[in-house]
């Protein structure tokens, strides 16, 4: 059998493409790997979803398994959001907390594969989220099921946006500026930009 | 920018994932994989709730089947691991988002490669079933799902790889390992 210890002296993989080692644990892999595999987690965690949304689909039709997958969602946000800022080693429960989450939540800015983030804190009471490539609602607008975009962006998102801001601030508003479909009640569009949104904070 | 340790600091717009330390980008990693199975925990609770044990129990089968269908090449590619051997096997397993941080594994090799021994000393789901006496969970995860993955894992890296569990849960005692499995490639 192969010996079971990792070389103290080993220097950080590349990559894992050379032999396997008996004990390998994630921090023996090199930091360029380690972002690469957080890119991949956060695609295979939204992947998980995808998956458990077809099967249900195909069983009982789109329209529960929509149902299903948005009360898996909320039931899931306020404590993903909370890991994530947790493992970000941020302590306050701030507007800040709120924006970082979005930033790095492997359903939000966290997955390069699917999104692409912007956020500005523009004082301790204001804060921007831009997602400025939303790779879901493109491809479903692009495939034409305007229905689902709407689903999506106008039902979906306005609470599952604010599910996430509460877990971390619960005297937290919050207000979409930009979203799809593009139509009333928000015609406003911004080059460059799929979706907007503002958080205040009253007190 | 130096590395940050973490992102206590003030909030920085255009912070991306290369700017944190090992350390961080660790940290973040163990929670996106729990977040992983968590999101498949809470699609079968529910599931369950809704539709019963049967109804969730074939949807987590072809949700992992589907898994197992069209997930490996990104993480295989991503890490370049190769397929062909049991090595490359045992390489997924250690960084794939549902082993690498749920578990806690000792990986034995032959110096010929054709023999391999996986040995679950810890896993956090089989812990998680044991404290809430779920049985059902149990039997779902460790029996109807990884008695059947696993070796189709194995056959999607070499067809000629055999799969045998050596021990699985129920356990008698926490000292216990979790579970146990050999791969061979018979000459």
């Amino acid at each position: 059998m192969a010996e079971k210890k990792t070389p103290k002296t080993s220097r950080k993989m590349k990559d894992y493409s050379g032999p396997v080692r008996p004990v390998c644990r994630l921090e023996d892999l090199g930091k360029d790997t380690l972002v690469k595999l957080a890119n991949e987690y956060a695609r295979a965690y939204q992947q998980m979803d995808g998956h458990w949304y077809d099967a249900v689909a195909k069983r009982y039709g789109e329209k529960i398994a929509r149902e299903i997958d948005f009360e898996v969602w909320m039931r899931n946000i306020p404590s993903t959001a909370r890991r994530t800022l947790e493992a970000l080693g941020h302590k306050e429960n701030d507007l800040a907390g709120i924006l970082k989450v979005n930033q790095f939540h492997p359903a939000a800015g966290g997955c390069p594969f699917l999104y692409d983030y912007e956020v500005e804190l523009k004082d301790p009471k204001l804060g921007i989220v831009k997602v400025t490539r939303c790779h879901p609602m493109r491809h479903y607008r692009d495939k034409g099921n305007m229905d689902f975009v709407r689903v999506m962006c106008r039902e979906w998102d306005p609470q599952m946006f604010g599910q996430s801001a509460k877990a971390i601030m619960s005297d937290v508003t919050w207000k979409p500026l930009v979203l799809p479909p593009y139509d009333a009640p928000y015609e406003r569009q911004e080059s460059g930009v799929d979706c907007m949104w503002e958080f205040t904070v009253t007190k | 920018m130096g590395e940050m340790k973490d992102y206590s600091g003030p909030f920085n717009p255009k912070l991306k994932m290369t700017d944190f330390s090992k350390e961080a980008l660790l940290r973040l990693l163990v929670a996106a994989g729990k977040m992983y199975l968590g999101a498949d925990g809470m699609w079968t609770t529910v599931i369950r709730k809704r539709y019963g044990d049967d109804v969730a129990l074939s949807c987590s089968k072809e949700v992992w089947n589907t898994i197992g269908q069209q997930e490996l090449r990104r993480p295989t590619e991503a890490m370049n691991i190769g397929v062909g051997d049991i090595a490359s096997l045992f390489k997924l397993f250690q960084v794939d988002p549902g082993f690498a941080v749920m578990f806690d594994i000792d990986f034995e090799l032959s110096d010929d490669g054709k023999y391999g021994l996986m040995t679950v000393k810890r896993c956090l789901s089989l812990e998680y079933f044991e404290h809430h006496g779920d049985e059902w969970l149990m039997n779902l995860a460790c029996n109807e799902l990884d008695r059947r993955m696993l070796p189709e894992t194995a056959h999607h890296f070499n067809p000629e790889i055999k799969t045998r569990p050596l021990k699985l849960p129920p356990r008698k005692s926490k000292d216990e390992i979790a579970c146990q499995w050999e791969f061979t490639i018979e000459d």
